[in-house]
């Protein structure tokens, strides 16, 4: 991604959000049916969500979406790219 | 004319199915309930139309595993067939997305707006006609529920006109609603969707559209939470709610096996009277000899113990399995045990399948299709049909354990050291390192007709296959007794002494499981054993082959190859329990 980042804008992976804050989506990992299941929910690059909480030993990352609560396993949050504004 | 029913997961489609065609389905608070496509007749008028209740699907673009099938069928509709689109009215955004691509087909369609009763009880006013109007299809309140807007839905069937939607939505609301809109489908000219790619835009769109969609057509909304959301977002939201949930279960396992013991006493004591009257009917029949003597112990035998052991295993698992379903507890629970499925190459979904197997492993079987890939459903059906042990099994194990006073924790010890082992072996085999994602649905409050039908729906083979087969085979296993046929194995006995600790006849017990995990223990309570036998025994047939429905069951969803491994993998795993138990037991107190 060659997008300039404005200052208040830092990517990270899901992973490293801390709980209560939103967060823009901006990569999604390549290939493999996860990324058309996220695609199913509405969870795509540009969209917005909310991190709920990160359950301890490498737990899935609870996340929301339009009133939507979906947990997504750690492996695959890490992959999961987003903006924090 | 054929209908279908098309939704996203979870948003109630098996639920109008039972309500439009008074067919009994099973329905839950977790996506991937339905994982085939079932097929009944509805009545409209006088006419009979065909109805289809398919799987779950979020979008058509994306359909893998069940949600393939609802794709299929869509596909194969033609121009007369009507597509009618359930829509959880409390969850509308992602609801009208699939609704919005829906549409593209072309396709008589109506949409329900479905689960109204529960949107009102959170205050939550949508106003129909609008979305209609937007649609361009008809758009009906309806309960599954309470059977609100059967009534309309069958007057638009009948009518039958203005099912063919007019414009395309998409074109319609580009034009209309830009204002609206804070992003316009259109790849290059839209800030938020810059990052996708192409075969992800159209997803962004709909569920854009969707949003803008449902902001115009809700009315009046209360996001405060409230009741059961308030414990919901305990249990989702805060990490004491994993420890809630973890103790939660504890107690649920605790009062199950606290139930089942105290439930045989009731019923043994209740049944001493029919047995004595069996024996008695049977004396004035039979004269007393060899026959006399298998049929009266063979009968009473074959009536008490299914009563007394089974039936109370099988009712209140079912029953918990039931609630824990209807509440939406089961995907939280998957959660929960994402990281344990973790060591074994499963997804936490995996938890489904498993809990369902302590009820009956041949449900359980069917539900592994909600898992990821087939490494991923032989690794689960490998450990339900070897480790778990059924609702059957329990009564029946625990039973045992009682009689002869065998070893409790070493019984569960190797259970468990088993389970970790086998799903560690298996992970190294098959296991893939795939992504998981859960949804949590709402909490909901279990309705009591619901459990009462699945409670029905999951004892009933009581009935029809338990009491009969215990029955007939309890009489078999009395003629083997009576007949001495097992003393004749007695020459056998050094070698099951010598690798089991057992008398060959406890080894015939354990064969026995092939055909019913809980028939082995019939033979084994004929037995004189002592406690260190019996222990090496009750583990051997805990972790054994699958019982034969379950055979048939894996046949049908994974191919003989499988089953084939499985019973193989099945007998060598009790074998080698069983002669290591009889090597380390005496070093551990025996």
């Amino acid at each position: 991604m060659q997008e300039k980042l404005t200052t208040a804008e830092k990517r990270v992976p899901l992973t490293r959000v801390p709980a209560g804050k939103k967060v823009k989506v901006t990569e999604l990992p390549m290939g493999g049916g996860s990324r058309g299941r996220l695609a199913g929910m509405g969870i795509v690059p540009g969209v917005e969500i909310k991190l709920i909480l990160a359950h301890p030993l490498k737990g899935p990352i609870v996340v929301e979406l339009d009133g939507n609560t979906v947990a997504i396993g750690h492996n695959l949050a890490r992959r999961i790219m987003v903006d924090e504004q | 004319m054929k209908i279908v029913l098309v939704g996203q997961h979870n948003s109630g489609k098996s639920m109008v199915f039972s309500r439009l065609t008074g067919i009994d389905t099973i329905v839950s608070n977790y996506s991937g309930t339905s994982v085939e496509i079932t097929q009944g007749m509805m009545k409209v008028n006088g006419l009979s139309f065909e109805l289809l209740d398919t799987p779950g699907i979020y979008s058509l673009a994306w359909a893998d595993g069940p949600s393939d099938l609802t794709r299929r069928a869509i596909m194969d509709l033609r121009d007369d067939d009507l597509i009618i689109n359930v829509v959880d009215a409390g969850n509308l955004v992602r609801n009208l997305a699939l609704t919005l691509e829906l549409l593209e087909l072309n396709l008589p369609m109506i949409v329900l707006l479905n689960q109204v009763d529960v949107a009102q009880s959170h205050h939550l006013v949508i106003d129909h006609q609008k979305l209609s109007e937007y649609l361009g299809v008809p758009v009906i309140p309806f309960s599954a529920q309470t059977g609100e807007g059967v009534a309309d839905l069958h007057a638009v069937i009948s009518k039958g006109s203005r099912l063919q939607p007019g414009s395309s939505p998409r074109r319609f609301l580009i034009t209309s609603d830009m204002a609206a809109c804070p992003c316009s489908p259109n790849c290059s000219g839209c800030p938020m969707g810059e990052t996708a790619s192409c075969s992800e835009q159209p997803v962004l769109d709909y569920y854009q559209q969707a949003r803008c969609l449902a902001k115009q057509v809700i009315l009046r909304s209360d996001n405060r939470p409230r009741g059961l959301q308030v414990l919901q977002d305990f249990l989702d939201k805060t990490r004491m709610g994993s420890l809630a949930l973890l103790l939660l279960g504890l107690l649920g396992f605790y009062l199950l096996l606290s139930f089942i013991g105290w439930s045989e006493e009731v019923i043994v004591s209740l049944f001493a009277p029919i047995q004595d009257l069996i024996a008695r009917i049977i004396s004035t029949i039979v004269p007393s000899g060899f026959w006399h003597t298998v049929l009266s112990k063979g009968i009473s035998e074959g009536i008490v113990v299914p009563f007394s052991l089974v039936m109370p295993a099988m009712l209140m698992v079912s029953f918990l399995i039931s609630i824990i379903e209807d509440i939406g507890l089961l995907p939280r629970y998957a959660v929960l045990l994402d990281r344990v499925g973790n060591l074994f190459g499963v997804s936490g979904q995996a938890v489904i399948p498993l809990s369902l197997g302590f009820g009956c492993r041949t449900p359980a079987v069917v539900a592994t299709r909600i898992l990821g890939s087939e490494g991923q459903r032989f690794i689960v059906i490998a450990l339900l049909s070897i480790v778990i042990p059924c609702a059957g099994t329990i009564g029946m194990l625990s039973s045992t354990i009682v009689a002869f006073d065998a070893y409790v924790p070493v019984i569960i010890l190797s259970m468990l050291a088993v389970f970790l082992l086998l799903g560690w072996v298996l992970k190294k085999l098959y296991g893939e390192n795939e992504d998981r994602i859960y949804e949590l649905p709402p909490l909901r409050m279990p309705q009591a007709a619901n459990v009462a039908k699945k409670i029905r729906l999951r004892f009933q083979g009581f009935f029809t296959e338990v009491l009969p087969l215990l029955l007939v085979l309890s009489v078999a296993v009395r003629i083997i007794i009576e007949s001495g046929v097992l003393n004749r194995l007695h020459n056998l006995g050094s070698l099951t002494y010598t690798l089991f600790g057992l008398p060959p006849e406890a080894v015939i017990g354990v064969l026995l499981t092939i055909i019913q995990r809980y028939l082995a223990p019939l033979v084994i309570l004929n037995l004189s054993l002592d406690p260190r036998q019996a222990t090496i025994a009750i583990t051997m047939i805990a972790l054994s082959v699958p019982c034969l429905p379950v055979v048939v069951m894996t046949i049908r969803e994974m191919g003989v190859k499988a089953v084939v491994k499985i019973v193989g993998v099945g007998f060598a795993v009790s074998l080698s329990i069983g002669f290591i138990l009889n090597l380390v037991l005496p070093a551990i107190g025996g």
